[in-house]
């Protein structure tokens, strides 16, 4: 039942929005990473790039859900209260939350290991560097 | 019956039902122990992984995001339930966290999660670990155990406790009280089984009315029995009273003459004889009927007379009747018996033979005397003539290639004698005469009075010829010897003896011999009396007279009367 939901749901942001893609600065010297890596990546797990490069996720408050829930399949109310948890701990923190697609693009291109997401057709790959689409 | 103490059936009850109590609680222990354990061994087991199920995404996390923080919270919650002794926590990226209770290393019984992303399934991050804590697990399972235990013995306990009392107060108790009741009871006794008070119509309240009623009916035909047999014995006392006090003697006895049984006339009569009946009847000290019991016939003087009668009795069906004299020492004191025997079969089929016996000694006696009075003289207690013919024809008959001798004899003097002193002197000088004759011949010999003052004797005899002569003299010389009447009186008496003799039995022998001896006598009385005569083989008389006593009254008057 869950699972029918889930499609559902992505059927519905599938038509709203169509694919997102994770950039990064374009001076960073990786071309792609796995899905996985972006998970671990945005989820707290790891750090850093798999050259080793610091990685700063950032979030993108309109295209948050639809992000998380094309990467986890979770709705964002599940990755707020994970994050929750963690904070508690006080050892990790969520990627920064920044308001729109300029102020995050603003610190992609200030940022070498910044790493964020936008809407696939606004993205200029004269400035960033795509590293993975999400469908 | 041998000696078995008796077990009350309350105490057997009690036994019976506490060995299946202990039995069934031994039974229920042992199943609800293993039971009970290995629920609890499941349950704990369930709870463990109901444990690892709430801590499984909090742990995930911290694993996720290498919290140690977060992943100590999570182990020290783990360790908090009592079911836990230890829990592991490790990543695959190198993190590893262990705790436990205690520093034991034991790993009995681990229970292992494998951690996966909180994202992906297919992700694993790392592995959770959960030591149970088996002492307090194995203590909460038999704690649980015993518990079982304990509550199903208490269970049975009472159980068995109210069975008991229930059945105790229903059944045993009131069947003990019957019991002891009943075997106290004595045989004809009024008591009674008590009535149950409450009204319990069942086979108890039934058992004790039908007991009572049984006694009662017993009572009632104890009674009957007893006052029937106090009428059997009052008829019995009766009828042996007039068996045993019969005139008549009785007896019974067996096929084989030995005495059955016999009334106490017959003993009566018996003793007086000197008999003692007892040694005839049947000794009940010995165990076999026909061992030495002493035939009945043993009491009889003719005992083939009363054995022929008996084999007659058996024989025929009818009465026999006889007439017996008892074994006696003395003749004078025979007792005769009238006896009648007959035929029956007792009961069993035995043939048997019962007697009656009349004491008939009286008339006996008396038919003896008047016999003898008949056939004697009273006088002299010679035989009188018809008599002496008898006994004469009697023994010669029997004896007929006997010599028999006879002599007839006539007194010579007596006539005078009897007139000169008186009849009670001639009847003596008869007397004394006839004593006389007695004397002179064998006791076996014939003496008789004819009549008057002539007598005979017949001697039966073998001897010479000379025999005649010698008894003849001896008679003369005997008769002729003065009698002694009183002190005043002598009288002397000579006789005249005629003889005769046959040769050998023949009719009319008695007759003509008497015959032959009157001549023979008329022969010495002619020639002058006292001596004898015979006549010898050449038919010639021979007289020989003797004639040697001056002092013969008879002469002395035959010289007066010249």
């Amino acid at each position: 039942m869950r699972r029918i939901i889930c499609y559902l749901l992505l059927l519905v942001s599938a038509n709203s929005v169509a694919d997102i893609s994770v950039i990064t600065n374009i001076n960073n010297g990786i071309d792609s990473v796995s899905r996985q890596k972006v998970q671990d990546i945005f989820m707290g797990r790891s750090r850093s790039f798999p050259e080793g490069n610091f990685a700063l996720p950032l979030d993108l408050n309109p295209l948050r859900s639809e992000f998380y829930f094309k990467l986890t399949g979770r709705p964002v109310e599940q990755i707020n209260a994970y994050w929750a948890r963690i904070m508690f701990s006080g050892q990790a923190s969520p990627p920064t939350m920044l308001p729109d697609e300029q102020t995050l693009l603003k610190t992609i291109r200030e940022n070498t290991g910044a790493i964020g997401y936008i809407d696939s057709n606004h993205v200029d790959k004269t400035q960033v560097r795509v590293l993975f689409i999400l469908k | 019956m041998p000696e078995t103490r008796f077990r009350s059936l309350h105490h057997k009850l009690l036994f019976s039902i506490s060995i299946v109590a202990v039995l069934l609680a031994v039974i229920s222990s042992v199943l609800a122990y293993y039971v009970e354990f290995d629920r609890a061994s499941r349950h704990t087991e369930k709870m463990l992984t109901q444990l690892l199920d709430t801590v499984e995404n909090t742990a995930s996390i911290a694993v996720y995001v290498n919290n140690e923080e977060m992943a100590k919270d999570v182990l020290n919650g783990l360790l908090k339930n009592d079911i836990i002794q230890g829990v592991k926590l490790s990543s695959e990226q190198g993190f590893y966290l262990s705790q436990s209770k205690d520093n034991s290393q034991n790993t009995d019984g681990k229970i292992e999660r494998q951690l996966t992303s909180p994202f992906s399934e297919n992700y694993f991050i790392g592995t959770l670990h959960i030591i149970p804590d088996s002492h307090f697990i194995q203590s909460e399972a038999m704690y649980s155990a015993m518990f079982s235990v304990l509550t199903s013995i208490a269970l049975i306990a009472i159980t068995s406790l109210i069975v008991y009392l229930l059945i105790n107060n229903n059944l045993s108790k009131p069947l003990e009280l019957i019991s002891n009741t009943l075997h106290d009871i004595k045989n004809g006794a009024k008591r009674r089984l008590p009535v149950f008070n409450d009204e319990r119509h069942d086979e108890l309240s039934r058992l004790t009315h039908d007991i009572n009623s049984l006694l009662t009916a017993l009572d009632a035909k104890f009674n009957d029995e007893h006052l029937l047999r106090q009428s059997i014995e009052t008829l019995e006392k009766n009828l042996r009273h007039s068996y045993d006090s019969a005139s008549a003697g009785l007896f019974l006895l067996n096929k084989d003459g030995k005495l059955v049984s016999f009334n106490n006339t017959l003993k009566v009569i018996l003793d007086k004889v000197g008999i003692n009946i007892d040694d005839y009847a049947h000794r009940s000290d010995f165990s076999n009927e026909n061992n030495d019991q002493t035939v009945f016939s043993g009491i009889f003087n003719d005992q083939d007379k009363f054995n022929i009668a008996l084999i007659k009795t058996i024989n025929s069906n009818q009465l026999e009747t006889l007439d017996i004299s008892l074994a006696a020492d003395e003749k004078s004191t025979q007792t005769w018996l009238h006896c009648l025997m007959s035929k029956s079969v007792n009961p069993s089929g035995d043939i048997q033979i019962e007697g009656v016996v009349f004491d008939i000694t009286e008339r006996i006696k008396t038919e003896q005397s008047i016999k003898y009075q008949a056939s004697h003289d009273a006088l002299t207690g010679l035989l009188r003539r018809h008599a002496a013919q008898a006994a004469f024809e009697h023994f010669y008959t029997n004896n007929k290639d006997c010599k028999a001798y006879c002599f007839l004899m006539d007194l010579d003097g007596f006539k005078w004698a009897n007139d000169t002193y008186g009849h009670a002197v001639g009847d003596k000088v008869l007397a004394i005469t006839a004593e006389r004759l007695k004397n002179s011949v064998r006791a076996t010999d014939i003496v008789s009075r004819l009549g008057g003052d002539e007598f005979l004797i017949i001697s039966f005899a073998s001897g010479l010829d000379g025999y005649q002569h010698n008894i003849a003299h001896q008679i003369v010389n005997a008769i002729q010897a003065p009698m002694n009447i009183n002190e005043q009186t002598t009288v002397s008496v000579g006789i005249s003896v005629g003889i005769s003799m046959s040769h050998q039995y023949f009719d009319n022998a008695f007759e003509i011999m008497m015959i032959e001896a009157d001549k023979a006598m008329y022969e010495v009385k002619r020639k002058g009396k006292n001596g004898y005569c015979y006549k010898g083989n050449d038919e010639a008389f021979k007289i020989n007279l003797i004639r040697n006593d001056s002092s013969w009254q008879w002469k002395k008057r035959l010289n007066t009367a010249v």
